[in-house]
């Protein structure tokens, strides 16, 4: 597996999300926001940070750049697709995962260790954790209240697209949403940050079966 | 050349905390003839065009892929000294 | 085109230059080396040259204590910078800077420049910012205004770290009356860099090119010196200067792009355009390469037309580099920082002239002789008083203490701060081991087992009442938070925020606690690095408090040890040290009795240095498995803080005056081991267990649930925020 990890001006996860897929053994390539090509690619993942300064809207230029083109090409073609953090929002930005990322209920950026639950072994992101399972991942945004309209909800509970919900919602977030994957299951979105929490030093491993999962992704 | 106002705004059913904290805020202040506080944003900017067709196309083309994000947000535009179109 | 702005005469008959800062004597040593009176552009250069910020005119004397060489030193003062090696052709870059007077007039832009301009530093010497921390200081925050302050503080620290992706790891706050409307925001970073990187800021050989690059010129921070200009332009509302407005989208293109240029041959040097910018950049590097250099500043990259070489040189938009390129090579730049979608300009060259000249269109407008600008800086030495010594109060036992410690526990000093560290991104860059919460920050060298301890600490309470002694503190304190995660301390950086060193009494604080500061460096081995003074911290009651704010950085050679440390139940708690009545400048007198008496602190630098070493060893070798210096509120705030943190019930008995648990000597430490450890000068005092909060002392007792005690802890701060008056 060879990933393309985009970076937009103001990425600031790219190096973090990088590590993390290569320690679990896929080959990763840094790709620049204006390239048009990524058919040499079998996933695609996107940092978190501030995509163009968030300014006007998180998410919200990076939605417009050349290489949204090319991810939506790889996403219809049932390649993995993972947005964390930023990368969520420009996901949801780019109408590749429904519903939208607001600010957080009390306006201040939170940045802390989150206790978070699986909710759905059963998606290629999550089936090397157990159903139920409780986990911990940074967390760190500012606009990260997870909101859609009760058909979208209804329509994500019917389809099980759920995968990850906070046990202590610091954000505001609907049903403690905090990642989720399209119907196909093969583009998923999370605020909370997997890549930090591959090592016991820094605090946490849970996320490390993440990039197992991808990196396995075609073997299953 | 026009110059446009662009107001943007979210849609009526999302939650605003930022106008709900001032809201409370006014509350404090003793100003109790205000409420339902949103709070939105505003784009000024020149558009060389004077037909305000082709105006309302190209405003609403960027509106809706760029400047507002359509599952949240809502906008209306005036050409200034015009009316709101 | 010709800007209208006052003649030479005006300046001189008007005394325009005493608005800017200058005095008669110091415009006069202007007309002596220039030989002939200055006009508008000249006198404004030589103002900001002048101005304490860059001259340090009356601070000199002081630095000059310092030791600034050692073992592991490889650039000392003087740059954007110190560097320090850690080994391996890596060394450390830090410094700490202050935006006090923005931060207390804008709090979010103060504070977010700030942070931008110490990250500009650290990267213009070619180094990989790696942490950030921040030292603040505000009034009460039973006062509306101070919250206001706080809030914004805050919020621009994260605003402008968050999105620029360096961590957030440590740092330290105090709200003390003394701090009202004039609040403290001193920010440090700290980078990584191989030894053959390291930039230096000079301009040097003939024919080199100048090049401009980052954001565009606006009127930005220019002092509210275009008075005249009003009376002379019927376009002064243009004119009116404006707060310096952040921008660390733009800030971190700048910082890859700069990154990158350093990887380029041709880079001859390179320096932030920091405070008066483009003065202070292109003077200084002139002066350090002993060379000239002539501006062409109509090619300056601006915001809107009509900015005159006045307000160019004056200007301080954030966000932008100068750099000196091989002469042929500029194309080479340009494309670089175009790739990064960055403005940049080609605005001038190298000279042998050692004369800055800047020019606008084909006209001169300063024609200034470099090493005299930043030389004869003028130096002041004046009179300091000592104050009168008080008398000492030594026994607190009959006060009411179970009320004293309830009240500062939930004291936003000693309370919780996740108020205001969980706004910060301490984890981006996946490297940090260790943030803020309990304990200075850890942050891994990407790629090895190394890390570099990083902490920072001021300590005014104990200036104010001993100078001297007050002043060897600051720094041990430092110390022992580095020696508390397990790393050698190497180096570290100061920031002397103090009130107006006209005053006597505050010049007296000055030259007494620098001296302490200087004697503790040499004694604890940790030479000065790098450093900043902001004088002139006056608010309507006064003075602040001596703050000297001492940023220091440390060595751990193998991280992986601090994968075993855990503090559980069980444990053994260690009195490290002894418990002394120290009450002057402690907490316990401020909640009593609202004051600060002068008298003798006692602190022994050679005890201090020894058993910071020997725990350090025992922590690293996993036979303890906490350290926690003694600081503000003594002995039983830490350990009531402790108890919080890690939810943990404490038993502690001692047979020792009660009012001792309050007291703040020196030296002192709580440990955290396996009971029936021979530690050094320790005594066992208790042990971590159940869900109670149990001290006693003679004819003393606490009891409190933990939780009940954690609830105070935690609520210090958010209580106080969500107040309204």
């Amino acid at each position: 597996m060879k990933f393309a990890v985009i970076r937009f001006p103001g990425s600031n996860c790219d190096r973090d999300l990088y590590n993390a897929v290569v320690k679990s053994g896929a080959k990763a390539d840094y790709v620049d926001y204006r390239e048009t090509d990524l058919t040499n690619y079998d996933g695609v993942l996107i940092p978190g940070g501030f995509s163009f300064g968030d300014y006007l809207r998180s998410g919200a230029m990076a939605s417009v750049a050349p290489v949204t083109v090319e991810i939506k090409k790889l996403a219809a073609r049932g390649k993995p697709v993972l947005g964390i953090c930023n990368g969520f929002q420009i996901l949801t930005e780019i109408g590749l995962l429904p519903g939208a990322l607001i600010h957080n209920d009390n306006h201040s950026f939170v940045s802390r260790n989150e206790s978070l639950k699986i909710v759905n072994n059963q998606t290629k992101y999550t089936e090397l954790y157990n159903d139920g399972e409780d986990v911990i991942f940074p967390i760190a945004h500012g606009e990260g209240h997870y909101y859609c309209s009760d058909d979208i909800y209804d329509q994500l509970v019917k389809n099980k697209q759920i995968i990850l919900t906070y046990n202590d919602n610091p954000n505001g977030s609907r049903n403690d949403i905090a990642g989720l994957v399209n119907e196909d299951g093969n583009v998923c979105g999370m605020m909370p940050h997997p890549e930090r929490a591959i090592d016991l030093l820094l605090g946490s491993k849970d996320g490390f079966r993440v990039f197992e999962s991808l990196t396995n992704w075609e073997g299953n | 050349m026009k110059k446009i106002e662009l107001i943007i705004t979210l849609q009526p059913q999302v939650l605003d905390t930022q106008g709900e904290a001032l809201d409370r805020a006014v509350k404090e202040l003793g100003t109790g003839q205000v409420e339902n506080i949103r709070v939105g944003k505003v784009l000024y900017f020149d558009i060389d065009e004077t037909d305000h067709k082709k105006i309302e196309e190209i405003v609403r083309q960027l509106s809706e892929k760029l400047f507002t994000n359509t599952v949240i947000e809502t906008y209306e535009y005036k050409i200034l000294d015009e009316e709101t179109v | 085109m010709r800007f209208i702005e006052p003649t030479s005469k005006d300046i001189r008959e008007q005394k325009l230059y005493q608005e800017m800062g200058l005095t008669d004597d110091e415009y006069k040593k202007v007309v002596e080396i220039l030989s002939r009176e200055p006009n508008y552009t000249e006198i404004g250069i030589f103002s900001v040259m002048w101005s304490e910020h860059c001259s340090y005119k009356h601070s000199k004397p002081f630095l000059k204590q310092f030791p600034t060489t050692g073992e592991h030193v490889l650039m000392g003062p003087g740059e954007g910078a110190g560097v320090v090696d850690i080994g391996d052709n890596q060394a450390v870059v830090f410094k700490v800077e202050s935006h006090n007077h923005p931060s207390a007039v804008e709090p979010y832009q103060g504070a977010a420049t700030g942070v931008g301009g110490i990250i500009r530093d650290i990267v213009s010497i070619g180094a990989r910012p790696i942490g950030l921390l921040n030292s603040l200081r505000f009034g009460e925050l039973t006062k509306a205004n101070n919250r206001r302050l706080l809030r914004g503080v805050v919020k621009g620290i994260g605003g402008y770290g968050n999105c620029i992706g360096i961590p957030t790891v440590s740092g330290e706050v105090e709200f003390d009356p003394s701090y009202d409307g004039n609040p403290l925001v001193n920010a440090m970073c700290v980078g990584i860099i191989e030894h053959d990187k390291i930039q230096k800021g000079t301009a040097t050989g003939k024919g080199n090119k100048v090049i401009y690059v980052g954001l565009k010129t606006g009127r930005d921070g220019i002092h509210g010196a275009t008075f005249a200009s009003e009376e002379l332009d019927e376009e002064a509302d243009a004119k009116r200067p404006s707060v310096q407005i952040g921008d660390p989208f733009t800030g971190k293109k700048l910082m890859e792009a700069t990154l990158a240029a350093i990887e380029m041959p041709e880079l001859v040097g390179i320096q932030d355009m920091g405070a008066a910018g483009l003065t202070s950049s292109s003077s200084e590097m002139a002066a350090k390469g002993q060379s000239g250099m002539t501006l062409y500043l109509d090619r300056v990259p601006v915001r809107e037309a009509g900015i005159s070489p006045y307000e160019m040189m004056l200007s301080e938009t954030q966000e932008r580099m100068l750099l000196v390129v091989e002469d042929g090579s500029e194309d080479k730049f340009l494309k670089l920082f175009d790739e990064h979608e960055l403005d940049s300009a080609v605005i001038g060259e190298v000279t042998d002239s050692k004369r800055l000249l800047l020019y606008f269109l084909d006209e001169l407008y300063a024609d200034i002789p470099v090493l005299p600008l930043s030389e004869e800086a003028p130096e002041y030495i004046l009179e300091g008083q000592e104050s009168e010594q008080d008398e000492a109060r030594e026994d607190y036992s009959n006060e009411d203490l179970e009320d004293v410690f309830m009240k500062l526990i939930s004291h936003p000093t000693h309370g919780d701060k996740s108020f205001i560290f969980d706004q910060y991104d301490s984890q981006v860059g996946a490297n940090t081991v260790q943030q803020s919460g309990f304990g200075p920050g850890v942050v891994r060298v990407e790629g090895t087992n190394k890390a570099i301890s990083m902490a920072i600490d001021g300590k005014s309470r104990y200036v104010y009442s001993d100078p001297y002694n007050g002043g060897k503190e600051v720094v041990a304190q430092t110390f022992r938070n580095i020696i508390a995660t397990g790393a050698t301390p190497l180096a570290m950086t100061d920031c002397l925020n103090y009130g107006s060193p006209v005053k006597p009494l505050i010049y007296n604080q000055l030259s007494e606690s620098t001296k302490g500061m200087a004697e503790a460096c040499k004694a604890l081995s940790t030479p000065v690095v790098s450093g900043n003074v902001s004088l002139y911290n006056e608010n309507s009651q006064g003075s602040i408090l001596p703050t000297p704010v001492v940023g220091m950085v440390g060595l751990i050679e193998d991280v992986n040890f601090m994968k075993d440390l855990k503090v559980s139940e069980g444990d053994v708690l260690y009195l490290v040290g002894e418990l002394t009545p120290s009450f002057a400048g402690s907490q316990i007198e401020k909640i009593l009795e609202n004051t600060i008496r002068k008298t003798t602190r006692y602190i022994d630098l050679g005890v201090e240095y020894k058993r910071g070493m020997y725990l350090k060893e025992k922590l690293v070798k996993g036979e303890i498995n906490k350290i926690a210096p003694l600081g503000r509120g003594g002995l039983i705030t830490k350990i009531a803080q402790l108890s919080s943190f890690y939810q943990l019930g404490v038993d502690v008995n001692m047979d020792i005056p009660p009012d001792l648990l309050f007291s703040e000597g020196g030296s002192n430490y709580l440990v955290v081991a396996k009971g029936g450890l021979d530690i050094e000068d320790a005594v066992e005092i208790g042990r971590l267990v159940g869900e109670t909060f149990k001290v006693t002392a003679q004819d003393f007792e606490i009891k409190k649930k933990v939780k009940e005690i954690k609830a105070e802890w935690e609520g210090a701060i958010p209580t106080c925020m969500n107040s309204v008056d």
